[in-house]
């Protein structure tokens, strides 16, 4: 009968066989008391220093590095960059926690693309610039409508939806704005 | 006396026109899949597939353009880049380029106010202009159309699909993945059909008028143009629709939207058949109008 056994039943009389306790080997304890121990105050205390002293470089270097972009953006901008009314000045605390974080990153990314923008705006034939312009003011509009409504129903998802939406489409058109050749 | 002179005046300008032009012709061996980077700062472009293992760029544009167009190889190459910038807006006016390439070529153009017209491409097709349109016939594999102000018209069914203007309007039969986006302009979607679908705007018009494969997934959004969609009776896709502050009319069943919260906006769900798809509608303030095709 054995060639009907199947390769299940096989299995199970082999893993049957097996003994079912297996006793650690006896140098196994100390090793793992050791690892299990708790750290000195002295290793903590200079794990804790070393991070913190990195985070503040990490952050030190990072502003610095934030300021200078900034700056330079500022002195190479031309002088009538004051060009486009910024319509959606985010007032986060009212929005609900998660959109206000989202919105902190848009409005990051609005401004970066922006002071791209104005830097190449000389390049641009003044007809684009004015149809960027004005659906841009068209995007800032809704946005602010939907964030307005947002303040009055935070927990309305489908103005969640649009909100962000109406964020991604106008960063879209800014990001596709940058990237247009030269005199056109 | 006054029409010889109109006539001769006339002939001088037509002359001074053509002086100032020249005319464009390279052709290169190519592989059936070859990769054509084109900038082009001409009037109209026309890219035009065809069974042949060559590229062939004809035409005319303004003299003093500046003209990048490459020295052929020995073999057939992969990737081509071609550039032509003309040297005023009158001039950039004036230019008009043919590019031929193998049908399964992936062609990428770059242009300002060029009206660009491509056929017959199965590859892939990347169309970037500024103030002209874009028209694409036929069904490339990828398309990638971008335009500002033009208007885009995709008069096939491409496998993937991405169209995005600012104010242009976008019209299209459909395809297998399609996306659309606009700020101002509309989207008009009809004659075809289509298995993934998203249209969006921020106030424009999107009308929709495709059939839906089975299992179809549909999705549209605005925030204030009016959604108009129009469904074939023959598939029973579920629908989801709500707005902010507009109303939904529902001619496709006789399920009533519901009116939200606070007495604005509405919504509306109805049930699908089995493998009938979804469809996702979204609006703030444009109506929603749901009807049968």
């Amino acid at each position: 009968m054995s060639e009907h056994t199947s390769p299940d039943d096989r299995l199970n009389e082999l893993t049957a066989a097996l003994s079912s306790e297996i006793a650690p080997p006896s140098d196994l304890w100390p090793a793992i008391r050791g690892e299990l121990a708790p750290r000195t105050r002295r290793t903590i205390h200079w794990d804790t220093r070393w991070r913190l002293a990195a985070a503040a470089l990490l952050v030190a270097a990072s502003s610095s590095i934030l300021t200078m972009f900034a700056m330079r953006a500022r002195e190479h901008a031309p002088a009538t960059v004051a060009v486009t009314p910024r319509d959606t000045a985010p007032v986060t605390q009212r929005l609900p926690a998660h959109l206000a974080v989202a919105e902190r990153g848009y409005e990051r990314s609005v401004d970066a693309l922006w002071r791209t923008l104005d830097e190449r705006r000389d390049s641009l034939a003044p007809s684009t610039v004015a149809t960027v312009e004005r659906s841009l003011r068209i995007a800032d509009s809704a946005i602010a409508e939907a964030r307005s409504a947002l303040e009055q129903d935070p927990s309305n998802r489908v103005l969640a939806e649009l909100f962000v939406s109406n964020y991604e489409r106008k960063i879209d058109l800014l990001r596709r704005a940058t990237e247009l050749a030269p005199r056109t | 006396m006054r029409r010889i002179v109109l006539t001769l005046a006339a002939v001088a300008v037509s002359a001074t026109s053509l002086h100032a032009q020249r005319k464009v012709h390279a052709a290169y061996a190519v592989t059936p899949d070859v990769s054509v980077r084109l900038f082009a700062s001409v009037g109209t472009v026309q890219v035009v597939g065809w069974d042949k293992d060559s590229v062939v760029v004809s035409g005319i544009v303004a003299s003093g353009s500046d003209v990048a167009l490459g020295t052929p190889g020995a073999g057939p190459t992969r990737g081509l880049k071609l550039f032509v910038e003309s040297p005023t807006e009158q001039a950039v006016r004036e230019g008009s380029l043919t590019v031929r390439v193998p049908r399964g070529a992936r062609v990428w153009l770059k242009t300002g106010s060029a009206d660009v017209t491509a056929g017959e491409v199965t590859g892939g097709l990347d169309l970037n202009v500024v103030g002209g349109s874009i028209t694409v016939h036929g069904s490339p594999r990828e398309l990638r159309a971008e335009s500002m102000d033009g208007a885009v018209t995709i008069d096939g069914t491409p496998s993937w699909m991405r169209v995005k203007t600012a104010t242009g309007n976008i019209t299209l039969r459909g395809g297998e993945d399609v996306g659309a986006s606009t700020i101002s302009g509309t989207i008009d979607a009809r004659g075809g059909e289509v298995e993934r679908v998203k249209l969006e705007s921020t106030t424009g018009a999107i009308r929709f008028a495709l059939g839906l494969t089975r299992g179809a997934s549909v999705e549209m959004e605005t925030h204030s143009g009016p959604i108009d969609v129009q469904l074939s009776r023959k598939m029973q896709p579920e629908i989801d629709a709500a707005t902010v502050t507009a109303t939904i009319e529902n001619l496709w069943s006789k399920i009533a939207p519901v009116t939200g919260r606070e007495g604005r906006g509405m919504s509306l769900e109805i049930g699908g058949g089995q493998m009938g798809g979804r469809v996702v509608l979204r609006s703030f303030k444009g109506k929603i109008t749901v009807r049968g095709l």
